[in-house]
C-alpha cells in the first residue's frame, strides 16, 4: 500500500514539475496547474499522515492538510477577484513554491507547518489590501525620505532591541512577538531607490542615495547579518544600472564590492570561518564545516529521484527549516524536484521581469525589476549556500522556507508586483497613454 | 526608457545563469560528488536500514551467499551463512553498522529498476529486491584461516599479488554477526576487542618484519651495500641504547643477504645509522607510510614516526622495527605483494562487483595500480632475500615441498605481554601468485605464523583445484 502510494507521489510530484514548466497563461493549462497542486497536496498530506506501525491516519495531519488546502483554494479565489488582471501563473508558482514549504514543514516539525500557515494567512490578508491602499494613495514616490529615515530606524533599532540567532543580531523581540527588521527594510529599500532613481539622475543625487544604500549595507555587515547585506548590494547595483545603463558604473561597482569583500574578510572572524567552511569543508567537520556537510550528505544519499517522503534523514542538518530546507527537499523528493523548484523561481523571476519590461512607467518598471531582483538574489544566495556553490549566508528561501518575517515579505512582493501587472493591463486596455 | 529596457534584459539573462550553474552544479553533486561523499562515516545515513524491502545480499567470490535477508512477517531479516568466518569482512546490521554491511549500506539498499520492481512486485507478488555485493574473498579460505588461527588472537590477510584482490582476511578474535545486537554491550566491553577488524584497523609494532624497509633503504642509499659486512657479536652499542640479537645470538661475518635471512639485529641498527634517520623516512614514506590507507572497509593509518631530529636510540630501534613505528597486516601484505610484484604496488579491494535482484552484473571494480613503489631490481634483490630466510634462515617452518616459499619472519617486543608473532610472505617465489600477512598477539609458542602462512599459500594457490 505504502508503495503504490510513494510511487503515485513521485510520478505526481514529477508530472506536476513538467508541467508547471511548460504551463503558459492559458485558462486550461492555470485550471491543470491548480489540479496538480491539489493532487500533490492530498498525496503528501496523505503519505505525511500515515503511521506505518497503526496502520493508521493521523486525523490531526489531516486536518491541518485540509485547512492548507481549503485556505489556498480561497486565497486563489479571492487573489483573482480582488486583483484584476494579475498574472495566474505567478500565482500558481508562489502556491506552488508555499505548499512544498508546507508540506516539508508538517514533515519536519508539525508545529511549525502551522504557524507557518498563520503566516501565511497573515500575508495574504495585508496582501488583499495592497490594491486598495495603491489606489488611494497613488504617488508612493514622494515619500523617498520616509523610506530611507524609516530603514535607518529599523537597522539601529535593532542595536536596541536586537538579539543574537546564529550569530546575528538581527531579530527583534516584542513581548512574545519577534520578526527581523531587515526583512521589512527590504520594502521600503527598494521604494527608496525607486523613487530616487525614477527621474534622470544627476551627480549628486547619485553620490547621496550610494552613500546611504551603502550605510545600509554596512550597518548590516556589522551586524554580521551578511546574506542581507549580499542582498541589498546586488539589489542597489540591479537598480542603479537599470536606471543609468551604465556599464562603467556597474562593473565600478562590482569592484569596489570586491575590494570590500577583501577588507571584510581581513576584518572580521565570521566572514572567515564562513569562507574557510565553504573551501574545505571536511577539514573541520565537526564544527564550521558540520552544515554544509550535513547538507551534503542529505542532498547526495537522496539522489536524483529522492529518498521518498518521511523516508530521509533530513532532520540531521541544522537549521533544516529555515536556511536548509531546500536540501531537506532534495533528499525526499529528490535532487530532480530541487531542480525544478528552481525551474518554478525562474518562471517566477521571468514573469516579474516581464512585468518590469512591459512597464510604462518608470518608477513602476523600477519596482517591478528591484523586487525581481531582490528575491532572485535572496534564492540564489541560499541555495547557492547550500549546495556548497557560494559561501554560506543565512538567508531564507522565499516562500518555503520557515519564517513569519520572511513569508509576510515575499507575499507582500507578490501583491505589489501582481498589482503592477493589473496596472498595466488595465492601461494597455484602455489604450490610454504614458502618464510620465 | 529604451536602454532601461534593453538593462533588464541583461539582468535576467545574469539571473538565468546564475541558476543554470546552481542547476549545473546540483547535478555534479548527485551524480559525480555523492559516490565518494556519502559513505563518510559522519552521514547518519549510512546507519539507516530499510526493512520493507529485501537488502542485497554479500556473496563470495564463487558466489556462496554469505549474508541475505528473507522476509519474516511484515519485514526483512538479515542472516549469516557461517558469518564467525567472516565477521570482520562482513561486518553487522541492527545496532548500528560496520564492515561491508556499512560501507555497502547504499548498494545494499539501491534498486535496480525500481519502477520494473515496484510494479511487478503490486502486480505480482514478488519480492522488491536491492543490490547484492559480490566480494573478492574465498568463504573456504576465511574458513581455512580462522581455524588455523584457533584460539589466538590476531590476523590473516592474502592478497593476489597481480590485482591486489584479498582472497582471505580474518581476524581473531571474532564474533557471530547474527546475534551481535544480542551480545552487544559483551562485545563492546570485552578487553579482547572482538568487534575490531584487526585486519585492517590493528596497529602493530611490526619487529623485524620491518627490516624490509630499512634493507630497501640501504639499497636506496648506501652505494657499497652489495660488500657492507658486519661481525655480529651478538649484541652492539649505540649512544643510549644497547641492541641484542634474538637470544643474544652471535651471527659473526654476515652480508645483507645472511644478516636478512637470520633477522640480524645489530647488521640493521649498523644499516639504519648508515642510512640516517631523514633517508629511512623517506623511503618509508615512499612506500605509503603514514599516509591514508584507501580501502573499502575502514582502514588504520600505517606510520613511522622518525624525523631528521630522531636520537640515536630511535634510529636504531625504528631500524629493527621497534619503537613508534605501527602496521596493519593488511599494510603489510599489500608491500609484500608488491615486491612479489616485481615492485608494482596494486590498490588492495574486496569488493569484486555488484549484481541486481535477477543476478546481472551492474558494475566491476577493477584492479588499481599505486605505481612502482620499488625498483624492479630492488624487487629481484628482496625476492632473492626472502627465499634465503626459508631455506637458510628464520623462516624454515614456512618451507613447502610443494613450491617455494618466501618470506620474513617477525618478532615484536611488546611491553604489555609476551611478543606478537609475524610473517609475510608469497609464493611460488618464481612466478608469485599470492602474498600474505600473519600476525599472532602474544604469541606462546603453540602456533608459528610461518606454518599459518604456509598453509594459507598453500590453500590460496590450489584453490582452484578444490573446486
Amino acid at each position: 500500500m505504502v508503495y503504490i502510494v510513494l510511487f503515485l507521489y513521485n510520478g505526481v510530484a514529477l508530472a506536476l514539475d513538467y508541467a508547471g514548466l511548460t504551463k503558459q497563461s492559458h485558462t486550461h493549462a492555470v485550471f491543470t496547474g491548480r489540479t496538480l497542486i491539489v493532487l500533490m497536496h492530498i498525496t503528501a498530506f496523505l503519505i505525511l499522515s500515515y503511521n506505518r506501525e497503526t496502520l493508521s491516519y493521523n486525523i490531526q495531519i489531516l486536518i491541518i492538510g485540509a485547512l492548507a488546502l481549503g485556505f489556498i483554494m480561497v486565497v486563489n479565489f479571492l487573489a483573482n477577484l480582488i486583483y484584476k488582471d494579475s498574472c495566474p501563473l505567478i500565482w500558481n508558482c508562489v502556491f506552488f513554491l508555499l505548499d512544498v514549504g508546507i508540506i516539508m514543514l508538517q514533515r519536519l516539525n508539525s508545529a511549525l507547518a502551522y504557524k507557518q500557515l498563520v503566516w501565511i494567512m497573515l500575508g495574504f490578508f495585508i496582501a488583499m489590501w495592497i490594491p486598495i491602499i495603491l489606489k488611494y494613495i497613488p504617488r508612493l514616490e514622494a515619500f523617498e525620505i520616509v523610506y530611507i529615515i524609516l530603514s535607518f530606524g529599523l537597522i539601529l533599532s535593532t542595536l536596541v532591541l536586537g538579539k543574537k540567532e546564529y550569530g546575528s543580531t538581527n531579530w527583534i523581540y516584542i513581548g512574545s512577538f519577534s520578526f527581523q527588521p531587515s526583512e521589512i527594510v527590504k520594502f521600503l529599500f527598494v521604494f527608496y531607490l525607486a523613487s530616487s532613481f525614477r527621474k534622470k539622475v544627476d551627480l549628486k543625487e547619485l553620490a547621496v542615495t550610494s552613500g546611504l544604500s551603502a550605510g545600509i549595507v554596512v550597518l548590516l555587515v556589522l551586524q554580521k547579518d551578511l546574506g542581507s547585506a549580499l542582498i541589498f548590494f546586488l539589489t542597489y547595483m540591479t537598480m542603479l544600472y537599470i536606471a543609468t545603463s551604465n556599464e562603467i558604473l556597474f562593473m565600478g561597482g562590482i569592484g569596489i564590492a570586491s575590494v570590500a569583500s577583501v577588507v571584510a574578510y581581513k576584518l572580521f572572524n565570521h566572514v572567515r570561518v564562513r569562507v574557510s567552511a565553504w573551501k574545505n569543508p571536511w577539514a573541520d567537520v565537526d564544527s564550521g564545516g558540520y552544515q554544509i556537510i550535513q547538507s551534503l550528505f542529505a542532498i547526495g544519499t537522496g539522489g536524483l529521484l529522492g529518498s521518498g517522503l518521511t523516508k530521509g534523514m533530513p532532520l540531521s542538518i541544522p537549521v533544516v527549516s529555515k536556511d536548509f530546507i531546500f536540501a531537506a527537499v532534495c533528499e525526499e523528493f529528490g535532487t530532480v524536484f530541487g531542480i525544478c523548484i528552481v525551474g518554478i523561481f525562474i518562471l517566477l523571476f521571468s514573469r516579474g521581469f516581464a512585468i518590469a519590461f512591459s512597464s510604462k512607467r518608470r518608477y513602476y518598471s523600477l519596482i517591478a525589476a528591484g523586487f525581481t531582483a531582490m528575491m532572485a538574489f535572496q534564492t540564489f544566495l541560499i541555495i547557492g549556500g547550500v549546495i556548497k556553490l557560494i559561501p554560506l549566508t543565512g538567508v531564507t528561501l522565499p516562500f518555503i522556507s520557515y519564517g513569519g518575517s520572511s513569508v509576510i515579505v515575499s507575499i507582500l512582493t507578490i501583491g505589489i508586483l501582481q498589482w503592477l501587472c493589473g496596472w498595466q493591463r488595465a492601461l494597455d486596455k484602455e489604450e490610454g497613454t504614458d502618464d510620465e | 526608457m529604451n536602454s532601461s529596457k534593453k538593462s533588464i534584459k541583461r539582468i535576467f539573462i545574469l539571473i538565468i545563469l546564475m541558476f543554470l550553474l546552481v542547476i549545473f552544479y546540483l547535478l555534479k553533486i548527485v551524480v559525480e560528488d555523492s559516490k565518494t561523499i556519502i559513505t563518510n562515516s559522519y552521514n547518519p545515513r549510512i546507519n539507516a536500514t530499510d526493512n520493507s524491502i529485501k537488502r542485497g545480499s554479500i556473496k563470495d567470490i564463487n558466489g556462496t551467499v554469505m549474508a541475505y535477508s528473507e522476509k519474516n512477517g511484515g519485514t526483512y531479516e538479515r542472516k549469516y551463512v557461517d558469518g564467525i568466518y567472516s565477521a570482520h569482512v562482513l561486518g553487522y546490521t541492527g545496532v548500528g553498522k560496520a564492515g561491508i554491511e556499512a560501507n555497502q549500506n547504499f548498494t545494499l539498499q539501491k534498486l535496480d529498476n525500481e519502477t520494473f520492481q515496484r510494479v511487478n512486485a503490486f502486480l505480482t507478488g514478488s519480492e522488491v529486491e536491492a543490490n547484492s555485493v559480490v566480494l573478492t574473498v574465498d568463504d573456504n579460505l576465511q574458513k581455512i584461516g580462522t581455524d588455523l588461527l584457533r584460539t589466538n588472537k590476531g590476523a590473516v590477510v592474502v592478497i593476489e599479488v597481480k590485482t591486489g584482490r584479498i582472497l582471505c582476511m580474518v581476524s581473531k578474535p571474532n564474533y557471530d554477526p547474527q546475534t551481535v545486537a544480542d551480545n552487544w554491550d559483551i562485545l563492546r566491553e570485552s578487553e579482547d576487542s572482538p568487534i575490531l577488524n584487526r585486519a585492517t584497523q590493528g596497529v602493530y609494532t611490526p619487529g623485524s618484519v620491518f627490516k624490509i624497509v630499512t634493507a630497501i633503504a640501504a639499497m636506496r642509499n648506501i652505494s657499497d651495500i652489495d660488500s657492507f659486512t658486519y661481525n655480529c657479536t651478538g649484541e652492539d652499542s649505540f649512544k643510549d641504547k644497547v641492541i641484542h640479537c634474538y637470544n643474544k645470538t652471535a651471527h659473526g661475518e654476515v652480508n645483507l643477504t645472511t644478516a636478512f635471512a637470520k633477522s640480524c639485529n645489530c647488521y640493521f641498527s649498523e644499516l639504519g645509522m648508515k642510512v640516517g634517520a631523514a633517508k629511512l623516512r623517506e623511503t618509508a614514506d615512499s612506500l605509503g607510510f603514514n599516509q591514508n590507507f584507501i580501502f573499502d572497509l575502514d582502514a588504520s593509518k600505517s606510520t613511522v614516526q622518525i624525523g631528521a631530529k630522531a636520537t640515536e636510540s630511535e634510529l636504531v630501534e625504528t631500524s629493527i622495527g621497534q619503537g613508534k613505528t605501527t602496521v596493519t597486516p593488511l599494510f603489510m601484505a599489500s608491500l609484500t605483494a608488491a615486491i612479489a610484484n616485481d615492485g608494482l604496488m596494486m590498490q588492495p579491494y574486496i569488493v569484486d562487483h555488484i549484481e541486481n535482484y535477477s543476478g546481472k552484473t551492474i558494475s566491476t571494480s577493477l584492479p588499481n595500480s599505486k605505481g612502482n613503489v620499488i625498483s624492479s631490481d630492488e624487487a629481484k634483490k628482496l625476492k632473492e632475500m626472502m627465499v634465503e630466510v626459508i631455506n637458510d634462515g628464520t623462516g624454515f617452518n614456512a618451507e613447502s615441498q610443494y613450491f617455494q616459499m618466501a618470506g620474513k619472519t617477525g618478532t615484536a617486543e611488546n611491553p604489555n605481554g609476551a611478543d606478537h608473532l609475524w610473517f609475510v610472505g608469497f609464493a611460488p617465489s618464481e612466478d608469485p601468485e599470492y602474498a600474505v600477512a600473519v600476525v599472532l598477539e602474544n604469541g606462546d609458542g603453540s602456533m608459528n605464523a610461518g606454518v599459518i602462512a604456509r598453509k594459507m599459500l598453500y590453500n590460496a594457490i590450489n584453490r582452484e583445484k578444490n573446486q
